[in-house]
């Protein structure tokens, strides 16, 4: 029911994006190249995932189209709008920032003890 | 359409979810796994689909709507489930939102709309107050013309007659006719602001050339012109003289009263020699009879006018002699109009209707969460299964809505009913009542606030209800430990106390309305004919209208049933009371308090034929009217108390007037008479002379053995042969007038009797639901308990003590806001104490014992309770 990834809030939208910046993908690609770039380490539950797909289809910065897939059945195919990638690389930029400073602050506070 | 889309947006989302399983299974499959196997696994990870699909909806917030239909139909079909309980729930509704829907609209005909004119809350009338009497007066007008000259915040003033708003006769196109008219100073169009419909108003030129003109009345435009604008330039007799019809003024003009046919400029008429404001300083300054309406300078306030003509009015007492009496109230037109007591009355019936709306909607809250309790079970698997709380949220909310939705379709149906009804049967006492119609603010507003309650007292408790831990909800059947019923303990009592509060005022109104009605009116009222006579210019004088008065009383005595035939000035006494007598002997003091008092011209059999007895002396008789008779007087028994206390009025003597006659003569008192109340029975009889006369305007009575009702045909025909060019306006029975004068008191005491009937069966319903729901929850211990030995009446005792102990509560918390509103009633209740122990303490013995029935069922019922069974069942 709850996600197992133990993301940081937000966190799931952005790596979605991140995934459809190189092609447009189906819902289970999506949660199969998380799992499989992260190496495992990130893993999310249907629960998770669709709400989050359709919650950024819903803000336009998703878009989806039906396709005839590789299984032969017609599956739901997103992809990343120009909002989308905007809203990516803004985000991106603001979670790498954040990331620096927390390492930063990781860092001197090491300092401090050493 | 949408609702389209999205169903198969639903179906697209299974479509998507389904081909993430094969896709999964798939994978599993290609990594070895048998399928089967792969299924069952991918299912264990999936976790519920529907609960995925669940989690994806609440994510859409555009499809609200769909939602919204969807949650309605399962709410629908839930309620369907139910019929017993959907039925009451809707009638209950029905009931209050179609009475608040009636009253809302009532209060805002009444009471909320402005006065049709331009800027109506500029508009004021300025009244002249007698400071000893403590009463209003008619104004003279050297005042008006100070007041006019002095104020700064009245940027105008313009005077009409009162007393001359009485009847006019005036021949039309065709029959002779009656009607009220208004006669009016300078201006007086101008300040009120309304345009007229069509042609125009008494220019300052009409004035000046003392043309003859008249404006028409939009209805009396309509009866004899059918709205043609031919109408103007068009010549009309009034009074006798022919005036030129030069405007209309549409309905919505309702000054001097709404029932004003048509104006004329006062300078048409004798009192322009006096009113001619060249003139007017010379004039008597008190004891006249002008109305004064003024309009506000824009911006300044009622206050700034008050405390401005105040000194004014201070001013012209330290000036003039006839004033020294005199002060100045300056009343927004609104209040004029309306009436305080009449927009206090009407608040009050609508504080009674939201009060049984409150009721309702905790009484339909009650049995809501009694629902929600038994449906915990469901609520539980469902939470299980995967629905939010928002979603049971929603769900609830949804069925309130289905409940409001429908109730208030039949409210509304049921609010046109009642205010069809009110039109046809209400008080004809209420201004503008008669405009009642469904209107859109109205049913908007009440329709809006029976949904807030509906959602306040319907959602709340049920999601109380519903706060449960899931677990224990689906462990057991969960009958034994329902949550302390706590809130629906509160909802019962706080709908009985507001029963008691509505029963209370009920009580006093009723009580009130009985007293007024059972007022001795001092005469015979029963089988008593009122038809007013205006005899035209042609009667010239006393002795042409004493034989039109014989003519009449011989041709209607013939009529079978007729047994006496008498005349008076105004029988019902519409007139201010403000004359004065002179008694010999006596020094008047000019500085003390005038009664108020009458004096009426009647014909010699007036007394006889309306049955006023003879206290003492003697009646009048035809001799008192014959020429050169010595004039004499009756008076009733409060004014010989009054002007001659422990002594016998017979004897004494006096005169009509302020001062001795000039030639030293007086008129004898013959008689005394029983005092009566002709204006209506909840009015206080007054001082009152009378003196023989002949009459040219007066009330003809009409005394019947029996059946006054089917005499006015017949009296009618015959008043046409003897003189076809007399109009006859008003035929009414003294009955009729004596009821419709306490039409808003009995309006008052239907109404909140009505309610409280109401409020009293929701109330009981409410509590006995209640106790019988607990009755039903506890089966089981109640089955444990008589197995244990406890004997039928420590059940009974049981239950009936909490099912007293909450109607005690409501009670006593009832009587506290009960009498905390007292203040408020009293001044519209007659000869009844608003905190009057006898009323309270029978409401409440009443609410007692119909509560104590309620729960009487429901004890009994646990009474009869089986140990076996009920303990099978648990």
């Amino acid at each position: 029911m709850s996600t197992k990834s133990d993301l940081p809030q937000g966190t799931l939208d952005l790596l979605i994006l991140k995934v459809l910046v190189v092609a447009p993908l189906h819902g289970y690609a999506v949660g199969q190249r998380l799992q499989q770039i992260s190496r495992d380490v990130v893993q999310v539950t249907q629960g998770t995932l669709y709400p989050a797909l359709h919650r950024l289809e819903h803000r336009q910065l998703l878009t989806a189209e039906w396709k005839m897939s590789d299984t032969g059945r017609e599956a739901k195919f997103y992809r990343l709008t120009r909002k989308g990638r905007l809203y990516m690389e803004a985000e991106t930029r603001n979670w790498l920032r954040l990331t620096d400073a927390i390492a930063l602050i990781f860092k001197s506070a090491e300092g401090s003890t050493s | 359409m949408r609702w389209f889309r999205n169903a198969s947006s639903d179906e697209r989302l299974d479509l998507e979810l389904r081909d993430h399983i094969e896709r999964q299974v798939a994978d599993y499959v290609a990594s070895g796994m048998s399928e089967p196997d792969a299924r069952r696994r991918v299912r264990i990870e999936f976790g519920g689909l529907e609960q995925a699909k669940e989690h994806v909806r609440d994510v859409r917030p555009h499809q609200w709507f769909s939602e919204l239909v969807r949650d309605s139909r399962v709410g629908f079909r839930g309620l369907r489930r139910e019929p017993l309980f959907a039925l009451s729930v809707t009638i209950i509704l029905t009931v209050a939102i179609g009475a608040s829907v009636a009253m809302f609209s009532v209060l805002h005909t009444v009471v909320l709309r402005a006065l049709p004119y331009p800027r109506a809350n500029e508009l004021a009338m300025i009244r002249t107050h007698l400071m000893l009497q403590n009463q209003p007066d008619g104004t003279s007008l050297p005042n008006w013309f100070d007041w006019r000259r002095e104020s700064k915040t009245f940027a105008g003033m313009a005077y009409y007659l009162r007393t001359a708003v009485s009847a006019v006769t005036f021949v039309g196109r065709d029959a002779p006719q009656r009607g009220v008219a208004g006669l009016v100073g300078p201006d007086f169009f101008e300040v009120v602001g309304t345009a007229p419909l069509i042609g125009r108003t008494p220019s300052s030129d009409d004035f000046d050339r003392r043309d003859r003109v008249v404006v028409l009345s939009e209805g009396l435009w309509q009866e004899q012109f059918a709205r043609s604008a031919d109408a103007l330039g068009q010549s009309m007799v009034i009074d006798g003289e022919p005036h030129t019809i030069i405007g209309v003024m549409p309905y919505t003009f309702q000054i001097p009263s709404s029932d004003t046919r048509l104006w004329r400029p006062i300078s048409a008429t004798p009192f322009w020699e006096i009113a001619n404001t060249a003139k007017v300083s010379g004039l008597q300054r008190d004891g006249d009879a002008f109305e004064v309406i003024g309009r506000l300078v824009p911006n300044r306030t009622f206050d700034d006018a008050r405390a401005e003509m105040r000194l004014i009015a201070a001013r012209l007492r330290d000036t003039y002699e006839g004033n020294k009496n005199l002060d100045v109230r300056v009343i927004p037109l609104f209040d004029y109009v309306i009436g305080e007591d009449t927009q206090r009355g009407v608040w009050l019936g609508f504080a009674a209707v939201l009060a049984l709306l409150a009721i309702a909607g905790t009484n339909v809250g009650g049995l809501l969460s009694v629902r929600a309790m038994r449906r915990r079970q469901e609520f539980a698997v469902r939470s299980a299964l995967g629905a939010g709380r928002w979603r049971m949220i929603r769900q609830l909310l949804a069925e309130s809505v289905v409940l409001w939705a429908i109730a208030s379709t039949g409210g509304v149906a049921l609010a046109y009913g009642l205010m069809r009804l009110l039109l046809l049967y209400g008080p004809r006492s209420i201004p503008r009542l008669e405009q009642l119609g469904l209107d859109a603010v109205a049913v908007t507003a009440s329709l809006f606030g029976a949904l807030l309650v509906i959602i306040v007292c319907g959602t709340i408790p049920s999601l109380v209800a519903t706060r449960t831990k899931r677990a224990a909800a689906l462990a057991t059947r969960d009958q034994s430990s329902p949550p302390r019923p706590r809130l629906q303990d509160g909802l019962v009592v706080a709908q009985i106390a507001g029963a008691l509060v509505l029963v209370v005022g009920a009580v006093l109104f009723a009580e009130s309305f009985m007293r007024a009605q059972a007022e001795d009116p001092g005469y015979a009222a029963d089988n008593l004919m009122i038809v007013r006579i205006e005899l035209p210019r042609a009667y010239r004088d006393g002795a042409s209208w004493a034989r039109f008065f014989d003519e009449t009383s011989a041709r209607l005595k013939t009529l079978p049933g007729v047994v006496g035939i008498g005349g008076t000035m105004d029988f019902f006494m519409r007139r201010n009371g403000d004359q004065s007598v002179t008694v010999e002997g006596r020094i008047v003091d000019p500085n003390a308090p005038r009664q108020r008092l009458t004096i009426e011209g009647v014909t010699p059999g007036f007394f006889d034929v309306a049955g006023i007895e003879l206290v003492e002396g003697r009646m009048f008789e035809e001799r008192d009217l014959a020429p050169g008779a010595a004039p004499v007087f009756i008076v009733n028994e409060l004014m010989a108390r009054q002007l001659w206390p422990g002594e016998s009025a017979v004897g004494k003597r006096m005169v009509n007037g302020r001062e001795p006659r000039k030639d030293g003569r007086w008129d004898s008192v013959v008689g005394v008479v029983r005092n009566v109340r002709r204006e209506g029975l909840d009015l206080q009889p007054f001082l009152t002379a009378y003196n023989p006369l002949n009459l040219r305007s007066y009330d003809l009575v009409i005394r019947a053995s029996t059946g006054v009702n089917e005499l006015i045909p017949s009296v009618r025909r015959e008043l046409r042969a003897i003189d076809a060019t007399v109009p006859l306006a008003q035929i009414t029975t003294v009955r009729s007038r004596l009821s419709e004068r306490l039409s808003g008191r009995r309006f008052q005491s239907q109404a909140l009797g009505l309610f409280a009937a109401i409020a009293l069966v929701l109330a009981a319903a409410g509590l006995y639901a209640l106790l019988a729901y607990q009755v039903t929850m506890r089966t089981r211990e109640i089955g444990i308990r008589s197995a244990l030995g406890a004997d039928r009446r420590s059940i009974v005792t049981m239950v009936l003590r909490h099912g007293v102990r909450l109607a005690v509560a409501g009670v006593l918390a009832g009587i506290v806001v009960a009498a905390a509103a007292a203040r408020l009633l009293q001044g519209l209740l007659y000869n009844t104490q608003a905190i009057d122990v006898s009323s309270y303490a029978g409401a409440a013995i009443g609410m007692l014992l119909i509560a104590g029935t309620a729960a009487c069922v429901p004890a009994f019922r646990a009474a009869r309770v089986s140990p076996l069974t009920a303990l099978r069942e648990g």
